[in-house]
């Protein structure tokens, strides 16, 4: 899948951005659930039929762009479907009920991540009293996985404007490579961030919660 | 060789990157994309090998429109390759030798074959001494250079470079700007995105300032630098022999 840069501001361009962030995800979060509290899996299907229909019919977002984004991880939960259908007499009912535990889930968490930049969400946990250590948390690993994406984005545009990888003969070992350039350069920023915070004053210990604190 | 008809970009609804530019880049020229940070010259870049589709107006490739599919795109990137700002980036071999000959064993050549035009690439621009020294552990200059070398090794005919001489010594610089030199004058068209003015009087044939996405001068250099403060007032430019003193200091 390529990550258009209008993909990218999806969050910040639809008609539920102006939303407060707090409704989002209280609306967000029944919806995540009623997808994977009930016992019926038919509850998890019309939680994420109605995330779908939230998110294109009020919040505009395209039935493109939401089917394309939901694809990876139906398809990551389908794989995992194929094993469990296969383990055991009622394997497929149970595999049957996974997937629609997954589309509910990953509907309702999608809705909030199509409808709202991640950092509003950041800024919410801040408010609250008591949460400081997790929001920091958040933080950084959100920070992580934007510097690592930005690697991948930045090093896959690469490939393309070389032209590698694109025969089969070549493909496997250039996709490699890139995994392994991809690590190597994650690993250099991680130690670039590192130094960053020791000359900031920071001194590679992050805050650790004592017994009694509130997370 | 490339050309472009009011071709328009923009990222978001109503924020134009670039607004209606035509330009073409012709064989052997040597062409300095100037601009302030944020005026276009990276999504112009972008445009030009394909990494973005137009929102509007035409890229034209030796005259005929260039299609955005995967063999239009593949047709497209055989001519026009791209060394990127942070060269690192786009390295993805272990060592340098087996990054450089990536680009030939795509097109097919034999490995050794691949290996030695690899080496005479790096010969050539005076990184033979880099061949086995892993990616990793190259400076920000040699990464420079051994990207130069990985998209030298495919022959294109028209080379787009972003603030190449950003992270350079002085006699990096040189040694680029005579390879670059070396290239045109073998009928690559190069063009650099910089805001180096110095390389104007120094280097580049041609110059193409953009502002606000808007093209605001394409010409040749000796006809932008005479009226400077006319034709670039507010791109956010430092005057050739201003920044010629800042690079005397460095």
């Amino acid at each position: 899948m390529h990550l258009e840069p209008g993909l990218l501001m999806l969050p910040y361009r639809n008609r539920w951005s102006r939303k407060p962030v707090g409704h989002k995800v209280a609306i967000a979060g029944a919806l995540l659930i009623a997808a994977l509290v009930p016992a019926s899996p038919f509850v998890a299907i019309a939680s994420g039929v109605l995330a779908g229909l939230l998110a294109c019919w009020s919040a505009r977002v395209s039935l493109h762009t939401w089917l394309e984004l939901l694809t990876a991880p139906i398809l990551f939960a389908a794989v995992g479907g194929v094993i469990i259908a296969t383990s055991g007499s009622d394997g497929p009912a149970t595999a049957l009920a996974t997937l629609a535990r997954v589309f509910g889930a990953a509907s309702a968490t999608l809705l909030l991540t199509v409808t709202t930049p991640i950092l509003d969400v950041v800024a919410l946990v801040q408010r609250r009293r008591g949460f400081r250590t997790l929001s920091e948390l958040f933080l950084l690993s959100f920070r992580a996985i934007v510097a690592i994406g930005q690697s991948g984005f930045a090093m896959i545009n690469a490939l393309r404007i070389r032209g590698l990888g694109q025969s089969w003969h070549t493909a496997p070992g250039i996709y490699a490579s890139f995994a392994g350039a991809l690590a190597i350069r994650s690993l250099q920023q991680a130690h670039r961030a590192e130094a960053g915070l020791a000359v900031r004053g920071f001194d590679n210990g992050l805050p650790l919660a004592r017994p009694g604190d509130r997370l | 060789m490339i050309s472009a008809v009011d071709l328009s970009y923009s990222y978001a609804p109503g924020m134009p990157a670039l607004s209606r530019i035509s330009f073409t880049f012709r064989a052997g020229e040597r062409v300095l994309l100037l601009g302030a940070n944020g005026a276009g010259k990276s999504t112009l870049l972008s445009l030009c090998n394909g990494l973005l589709r137009p929102c509007g107006g035409e890229l034209r490739l030796l005259g005929e429109p260039v299609e955005y599919s995967k063999a239009g795109l593949r047709r497209l990137r055989s001519h026009v390759s791209t060394v990127l700002q942070d060269a690192g980036d786009q390295l993805f071999g272990a060592t340098v030798l087996q990054d450089v000959a990536m680009g030939p064993l795509e097109t097919g050549m034999q490995e050794a074959a691949a290996r030695e035009l690899a080496m005479e690439t790096l010969d050539l621009l005076g990184g033979g001494h880099l061949a086995e020294r892993p990616i990793h552990a190259l400076s920000a200059g040699e990464k420079k250079r051994v990207a130069l070398a990985g998209v030298l090794t495919v022959r294109p005919s028209i080379l787009l470079l972003d603030e190449p001489s950003a992270g350079l010594d002085a006699p990096g610089e040189d040694a680029l700007l005579d390879t670059l030199s070396a290239c045109a004058e073998r009928g690559m068209a190069i063009c650099v995105a910089t805001h180096n003015t110095w390389l104007l009087r120094h280097w580049a044939t041609r110059a193409v300032v953009l502002r606000g996405g808007r093209l605001v001068f394409d010409g040749a250099s000796e006809d932008l630098l005479p009226h400077w403060d006319r034709q670039t007032a507010g791109c956010g430019l430092r005057a050739p022999a201003e920044a010629e003193g800042v690079t005397l200091c460095r």
